[in-house]
């Protein structure tokens, strides 16, 4: 990477830097806290693996060799029955073992795998789902934590806070993308003279077209299709939180702001929508609000100027805003 | 990486302690290209039918508002040796989907149309493939509409105009 050109945008996105006072005692902690929130992590995936048990039974007879996704093309070979039980005995046993020794890159190693096998199995036949490939992914990059000795030195610390880093940052770019997404959708259809997601009646639309496609009753989405004009905030909110996602890893006192209003956005969705993303929940909550990145506290006046768009407003109109940063 | 957490410039700078300068410097940037990986991978995914190579996707959830215009379905016609003298909704016969997978048939539903509507029979067959393989148990005989609607108006009023497209029987070309 050149660095003459990454620094300063690494700049822009973290904003004005925080004193760099009691930097190694800050990594130290910070490294500690990481740490837990792996171990804490594996011991979710073996939660995740457990309560998924009663569905597994199902699984063989409700997917065929049709349609199998190609981690588990080999299925093919064996057959759905053996096959699916390999998957499930990598899955769970990885998830065990990973979360007993964290430390060990093969149990890691082994819970990746049995999380990729698993899930490309739930996921094949032409079902589409994605409330579990932020596990995924995330498992992947957790291999590479590097291991940490009792006498670990100041470079094994980062190089490990580092790789934890790029999971968080991972999953919050998902959202990042889901935003842009939604912007490069309102430009096409702008441009075709259609109704965009910026349009005051998006979310009635959204909300009448999903409950029509899945023959699902919500209270709460009947009631917004009525009152559009409450949706329309909503949406627009929904949009920023989603596009500014990636930018709060840089940003470490919005984290947990950010975490909150992503779980809201979710809770809302399985409300509004009847879409439930509970995996992503749990793994936004575990290390969003546990964040080794986060400050121990922030005050409500950094956070508003440390926002994007909003805060650059802020600035500009009250100047003197600029001294909480 | 950002600032404000204990980014250690020291070990950049000082006598590296176990860990040589040069790995260090390479795992990061190899973490970098994570990132960059799953950007232009979600990106380039856009371009392949489904818009997934498993576990890349675009993550482009909902990207397009609905609005009036046509939406491809699915009927049922028979199902468990029952045949019903009016198509029935796949919603509205109990136990002809599983309601998780719900979602998945009214998709592929949608996509087969597509499929009818410029005659590509390559992807009918594939989509009937996924359809009868699991997702449609018991299910003797299905059609695929065309039906002409605004969300909000259907949802509140249930009316919209149907044009019948093909029948379908199960196991059958």
């Amino acid at each position: 990477m050149n660095r003459s050109w990454w620094r300063p945008v690494r700049r822009w996105l973290a904003g004005k830097p925080a004193a760099r006072t009691g930097t190694l005692a800050r990594q130290v902690r910070a490294c500690a806290t990481a740490q837990t929130l792996v171990q804490g992590y594996y011991a979710a995936m073996l939660y995740l693996a457990f309560t998924g048990m009663p569905t597994w039974a199902g699984l063989d007879t409700a997917r065929s060799d049709l349609g199998l996704l190609w981690p588990v093309a080999w299925i093919k070979v064996t057959g759905l029955g053996p096959g699916l039980m390999v998957v499930m005995a990598l899955y769970l046993g990885g998830a065990l073992a990973a979360a007993v020794v964290p430390g060990s890159r093969v149990c890691r190693g082994l819970a990746a795998l049995g999380m990729l096998e698993f899930t490309a199995f739930d996921y094949s036949g032409g079902k589409i789902g994605h409330s579990s490939h932020l596990w995924v992914l995330t498992s992947l990059i957790l291999v590479f934590l590097p291991r940490l000795g009792l006498t670990a030195g100041r470079c094994e610390r980062q190089s490990y806070l580092n790789v934890f880093w790029t999971a968080h940052a991972l999953v919050l770019l998902t959202y990042t993308m889901s935003g842009l997404g939604k912007i490069a959708g309102a430009v096409f259809q702008a441009s075709q003279g259609q109704v965009t997601v910026f349009h005051p009646q998006a979310m009635a639309l959204h909300v009448a077209a999903r409950l029509l496609e899945t023959g699902s009753q919500s209270p709460v989405g009947g009631w917004l299709v009525d009152h559009p004009w409450v949706g329309w905030p909503l949406m627009l909110g929904t949009i920023y939180l989603q596009t500014f996602a990636f930018w709060s890893i840089f940003r470490p006192r919005l984290l947990q702001t950010w975490t909150v209003g992503l779980i809201a956005f979710h809770l809302a969705t399985f409300f509004v929508l009847t879409i439930r993303f509970a995996p992503p929940v749990l793994l936004l909550a575990l290390w969003g609000l546990a964040s080794p990145f986060a400050p121990p506290a922030a005050i409500s006046g950094e956070i508003l100027t440390q926002l994007p768009l909003i805060g650059s407003i802020l600035k500009w109109w009250k100047p003197e805003t600029k001294s909480l940063v | 990486m950002t600032t404000d957490h204990p980014h250690s410039r020291h070990c950049l700078t000082t006598a590296p302690d176990g860990l040589s300068l040069h790995v260090y410097r390479r795992r990061k940037y190899w973490l970098a290209a994570v990132l960059v990986l799953q950007l232009a991978g979600g990106l380039g995914v856009l371009l392949v039918p489904g818009q997934e190579i498993f576990p890349l996707f675009s993550w482009f959830l909902f990207p397009l508002t609905p609005e009036a215009g046509v939406r491809y379905e699915l009927q049922i016609l028979e199902f468990r040796g029952q045949a019903y003298a009016v198509a029935m909704a796949p919603i509205a016969i109990p136990g002809a989907v599983d309601p998780a997978q719900m979602p998945t048939v009214v998709a592929l539903g949608h996509r087969l149309g597509l499929a009818l509507a410029v005659g590509d029979e390559a992807e009918v067959r594939r989509l009937r493939g996924l359809l009868e393989g699991g997702l449609l148990p018991g299910v003797g005989r299905y059609a695929l509409v065309a039906v002409t609607y605004d969300p909000i108006a259907r949802l509140r009023t249930g009316t919209g105009q149907v044009l019948r497209m093909r029948e379908f029987k199960t196991g059958q070309p």
